[in-house]
């Protein structure tokens, strides 16, 4: 269970969540709402990337803000850069080290990477460089998986994997998007953000 | 405009940005060290005094002449892109103009952006040139050559290098780097002509063998790797780094000649302090490079203070090169190795706790030691 716990947070001046409080057990949850909504902000607090101005985000009754959090937590989003100056098998490596986990070969094909490994992070189009940004969220199968804007840039096949993916992933999924994305699914429940920072 | 305006015009633009970027850089340089600029000045007209006279101490000339074609070189790398109008490069390969005219203009940049470092060497050896058309009939051929040689032999190598630092891709890392470290101890054992010809040989073996490539392999694990890999892709500042402690080094090991002990005891000092700041300033790339990917390592279970031990301990193993090169070149004794050994610390501590301030540090440890020694 992820839950926000009256969180503040302002950038700039400018207040994008006051004293916010959400609780999202759902195993599917669509967030969306209109530019400069805080979807990004709320997605990086979930990740414990962001610490909020005050308040407290937990998942499973433990805050986000830990190093050992991070274990159960996957995030995708533009924000989120990937060192460029690795190759793609590189950046694999590393990542799958520092979460002591083996690199999936299905959803590598699935993302059809497997010709891209020996490109640099920094080489590599929008698209493919979405798809590598998906596989690190969920190389080490977290609990809660989070996506800010998962189909930007896909092309058919990787949108095919990126329904596949959100349907048969075992954990909880927060996707931030203007897209319809895991629609089919059974229990989606959808978020709206306004930009006054309330639901 | 012509193409040779235009491609002025596009190397002058570069200039300027890159003299604002540096300008704040060298506002700390000279506020630090009021000295290092009239220093930079002065340095190629006391090099010219030493490399021309055929007279000079073969180590000293050989110290001196290392610097000079280093510095040189590296001031030329740092206008290559606007020489070559890399950032335009597209549009330039889109234009009707002959790849001979392409070269020529280059080629006149590269003289261009060389001016003062090339003139010099030019003047002193047709100067030279004819004092000795005047000589050869009074003495030997042979002498007159020998008189002629350092000043000629500068002049083709300072040609050679601004040109190849321009054009050339692979580094100069036999020529600039191995052999007159390998040379040096022994310049008494060989004469002037000897050793330029030693340099031609070591240009022509770096530009004939294949560069030697030090894959990363899989020795080096986790944010290590990371660090390094960062390293590997944009090696400026840590090239930058590396020449700029080698050129305090050879400065330092050229006036070492004929200079009392105690005055070289405090130039060891002075260089502990400068060196020490130099290497820890390392630290500053390996923040940088943290918060550039800040949330994605946020994102890895590694706590804040894990990834600062490791880029500290990453730090600590690059400044071995340094400290290599300081022992090999003899310059410093137990007690400079104890004060490097403080202003390093100190620096590192100022970095992560007072980034702006960073040198207040050391100079407050280095009054202390100055207080404590008298």
């Amino acid at each position: 269970m992820l839950e926000f716990k009256e969180v503040s947070q302002s950038y700039q001046n400018r207040c994008l969540f006051n004293e916010f409080s959400l609780v999202i057990d759902e195993p599917r949850v669509l967030i969306s709402g209109p530019n400069g909504s805080g979807k990004t902000t709320l997605l990086l607090m979930a990740a414990g990337l962001v610490k909020p101005d005050s308040g407290e985000v937990s998942f499973k009754q433990q805050s986000v803000l830990g190093a050992d959090s991070k274990k159960s937590i996957g995030i995708s989003a533009s924000k989120v850069s990937l060192p460029g100056f690795f190759t793609v098998q590189e950046l694999l490596d590393f990542h799958s080290r520092q979460f002591n986990c083996e690199v999936s070969e299905k959803w590598l094909e699935q993302f059809s990477l497997q010709d891209y490994l020996n490109t640099k992070v920094t080489d590599l189009s929008l698209g493919n460089y979405k798809k590598l940004s998906l596989m690190t969220a969920i190389i080490h199968q977290p609990a809660l998986l989070l996506l800010d804007e998962p189909a930007n840039g896909l092309d058919e096949k990787a949108r095919v994997g990126l329904n596949l993916l959100l349907s048969e992933y075992p954990g909880q999924v927060v996707i931030a998007s203007h897209e319809a994305l895991a629609a089919e699914h059974n229990q989606v429940r959808h978020i709206q953000l306004q930009r006054d920072a309330s639901l | 405009m012509n193409y040779w305006q235009f491609r002025l015009r596009l190397y002058r633009e570069y200039l300027k940005q890159w003299l604002d970027s540096i300008k704040q850089m060298s506002l700390a340089i000279v506020a630090l060290f009021p000295l290092a600029l009239s220093a930079l000045v002065l340095f190629p007209f006391l090099a010219w005094g030493v490399l021309a006279e055929s007279e000079t101490n073969n180590e000293v000339w050989i110290y001196t002449l290392w610097g000079y074609l280093l510095f040189v070189y590296s001031w030329m790398i740092l206008q290559r892109d606007g020489i070559l109008g890399t950032k335009h490069s597209l549009y330039i390969n889109s234009l009707t103009v002959s790849r001979s005219k392409k070269d020529w203009c280059e080629l006149g940049l590269s003289l261009y952006g060389a001016n003062f470092f090339i003139l010099g060497p030019l003047v002193i050896f047709l100067v030279l040139f004819k004092h000795g058309a005047e000589q050869v009939l009074h003495f030997p051929f042979s002498y007159v050559i020998e008189k002629l040689a350092p000043a000629a032999g500068l002049l083709v190598l300072c040609t050679y290098y601004c040109i190849a630092a321009v054009k050339v891709r692979r580094l100069p890392f036999l020529s600039l780097l191995i052999l007159p470290l390998l040379i040096a101890p022994w310049a008494q054992e060989l004469t002037k002509i000897q050793c330029l010809v030693l340099w031609c040989v070591a240009i022509l073996t770096e530009r004939a063998i294949p560069i030697p490539m030090f894959g990363v392999g899989t020795w080096l694990k986790g944010s290590y790797r990371l660090f390094f890999q960062a390293d590997l892709a944009s090696p400026k500042a840590e090239g930058l780094r590396l020449v700029t402690l080698l050129l305090m080094l050879i400065m330092l090991r050229a006036m070492f000649d004929g200079v009392p002990i105690e005055v070289k005891s405090n130039v060891a000092s002075f260089l502990s302090f400068t060196s020490a700041l130099l290497m820890a300033s390392s630290l500053f790339d390996t923040q940088a490079l943290c918060r550039q990917y800040q949330y994605y390592l946020t994102s890895l279970p590694l706590s804040k203070f894990k990834l600062q031990i490791i880029s500290i301990c990453y730090v600590m193993m690059k400044a071995l090169l340094g400290l290599s090169l300081i022992a090999y070149l003899d310059i410093f004794d137990t007690q400079h190795w104890a004060l490097w050994s403080l202003f390093y610390v100190t620096s590192l501590i100022g970095i992560l706790y007072l980034p702006k301030w960073f040198f207040s540090l050391p100079i407050v440890a280095a009054v202390l030691v100055f207080v404590i020694g008298n």
